[in-house]
């Protein structure tokens, strides 16, 4: 027997999401249809709302729902830093730790000529612009340790030179929790390199 | 290592084979098409996956078979390990000591095998692209972290050629500087290891050949290793490399060069010399590896006699009993010409194989 058309259209919208198969997207599928009429509404509403409400900070990219986000428009912010990230998801996974209490600036990607992505698809002149509005002592570049990040950062490095008083690179090295027995060679060689005094 | 026992299904011209080996020299003889190469195949194809003939893995199940298996029971430092691999229309899957292996270079790690066949020969011979591959799989097996240097600097590569393809060059000063740094990391480990190869090279030869041949391995690169120069090469070429759309300099166009005395490069050597010059290097591989991480390569030398004179062979004959390798070699030439003394001899006839003297 066929699946029913507006079901199937469901398991089909469902397996486009990332990490999604076929078969979890069925599974989401059926269980969304065994839920009472309610909860389903609620997604859907959930689904329509976060479209039409989230919007990029217009200050930092990040996501926000009014002009700025909850980190550019907070006063207990340090705004003598502020850290660089590719991605707005980035920010959370940084939040979440706490150990960050500066500002954030979204770049929107990485430079990657195979993706067609140069500097100028990236946020990079609204960043060269922010700083010279409101100077910061440092920088911080969180880009990913990929060779896009590690470019983006170089190229960063290259246009603020002598814009800002300090900037600097997320330190490489071992995992915590990490055995050395198990640790890649590369890590390892980029760990001794990086090793700080005791 | 050692390979005491393989076991075929489907392979090639082998219905069924199972046939144990001799740590040491092991001879396998036999006429044209009975299978003596496909036999060596079978032995390397266990050490790297992958094939010296071809690039099909359909080609290597036995005509009118879906899958072919392998396996062998292998000691490595006396320790005895199985590995088995199954080819099929999906593709190929191994496993050791019945553990599935999941990147082919967990595998690598614990492998290797010297591998003399003329049509490999012929290609090292002719093409540059072979040279630099037969070199980074050795330094990939010799030195932990080259592969993933080797890694590193093609994304880099890759992303620095659709800069200059597409005119993005904002950029472009970014993709120089990580594309020297990786560029000096392989230089630096491709100029060394041929600095070492070459300490043992002419010894190796002169051994082998009782001439003075002053024969030396070259390594050509672009660039020179060095960041700050290798960066002003670029600086200065920068204007071709765009026009040209892609790197002209870089360790993807190094070369490397055989050298007889004052003959330099692979066209000036006859097809005898080139033969004991690249077997020479081999064992210079060889002693390498047993010099500095106490390992002892599988030596596969696939039809090794022809084209070589009869003092060459007296030699090489004796320099084989004399190394500790397990050396597998095949020939169409009567055992009893060759003048091994103390070889496995195995004939191989029709896909079978028997044991005639141990």
């Amino acid at each position: 027997m066929k699946i029913p058309p507006s079901l199937a259209r469901l398991v089909e919208e469902l397996a486009r999401l990332p990490g999604v198969g076929h078969k979890t997207a069925q599974r989401l599928a059926f269980s969304i249809l065994r839920d009472d009429a309610g909860r389903a509404a609620d997604l859907a509403r959930a689904i329509s709302e976060v479209k039409e409400k989230v919007r990029f900070c217009s200050r930092c990219f990040s996501y926000a729902e009014a002009e700025l986000c909850e980190v550019c428009a907070g006063s207990d912010r340090d705004s003598s830093v502020l850290c660089v990230v590719e991605q707005p998801g980035d920010i959370y996974v940084i939040e979440r730790s706490g150990v960050f209490r500066g500002r954030y600036h979204v770049l929107m990607g990485a430079i990657s000529p195979l993706d067609g992505i140069g500097p100028e698809q990236l946020k990079i002149a609204q960043l060269v612009r922010r700083l010279e509005e409101q100077p910061v002592e440092e920088l911080i570049l969180a880009t990913n340790p990929s060779m896009a990040g590690e470019a983006t950062a170089l190229h960063l490095g290259r246009v603020l030179e002598g814009k800002v008083g300090r900037i600097t690179r997320l330190a490489r090295g071992m995992p915590v929790g990490a055995n050395l027995e198990y640790t890649d060679d590369v890590t390892l060689s980029q760990a001794f390199t990086g090793r700080q005094k005791l | 290592m050692v390979i005491t026992e393989l076991s075929a299904l489907d392979f090639r011209n082998y219905k069924e084979l199972l046939v144990q080996f001799s740590s040491r020299v092991n001879l396998i003889v036999g006429n044209n098409g009975q299978g003596k190469t496909n036999l060596a195949e079978a032995i390397y194809f266990l050490n790297h996956l992958d094939s010296f003939r071809t690039h099909r893995l359909a080609d290597l199940v036995r005509i009118g078979q879906q899958n072919a298996f392998l396996q062998c029971t292998v000691l490595n430092n006396d320790i005895p390990h199985k590995a088995r691999v199954e080819i099929t229309p999906q593709g190929r899957r191994a496993w050791l000591d019945e553990e599935a292996i999941r990147r082919q270079s967990a595998y690598a790690a614990s492998f290797y095998a010297l591998l003399f066949n003329p049509d490999s020969l012929y290609n090292y011979r002719h093409y540059p692209g072979e040279r630099r591959h037969f070199y980074d799989r050795f330094l990939a097996f010799y030195d932990g972290e080259y592969l993933e240097h080797l890694r590193t600097f093609r994304t880099i590569h890759a992303q620095k050629n659709a800069a200059l393809k597409s005119g993005a060059e904002t950029a472009l000063p970014e993709w120089n500087y990580l594309f020297v740094q990786k560029a000096c990391d392989i230089i630096k480990r491709r100029s060394e290891i041929i600095d070492r190869i070459n300490e043992l090279l002419d010894g190796i030869y002169r051994r082998l050949t009782g001439r003075e041949g002053r024969l030396a391995l070259q390594y050509h690169s672009s660039l020179s290793g060095e960041q700050a120069r290798d960066e002003a090469i670029l600086r200065k070429n920068a204007e071709r490399e765009k026009r040209a759309g892609h790197a002209l300099y870089g360790p993807h166009r190094d070369d490397y060069e055989l050298n007889l005395g004052d003959r330099k490069g692979e066209s000036y050597l006859s097809q005898g010399e080139y033969r004991i010059s690249i077997l020479a290097m081999k064992m210079a591989l060889n002693d390498l590896m047993r010099q500095t991480k106490g390992f002892h390569p599988l030596v596969i030398l696939d039809d090794l006699y022809s084209e070589l004179d009869e003092n060459i062979r007296k030699n090489l004959n004796e320099y084989l009993e004399e190394i500790p390798n397990q050396v597998f070699i095949t020939t169409t030439e009567a055992p009893e010409t060759i003048g091994l003394r103390q070889a496995r001899i195995m004939e191989v006839g029709a896909g079978a194989i028997q044991i005639r003297s141990s």
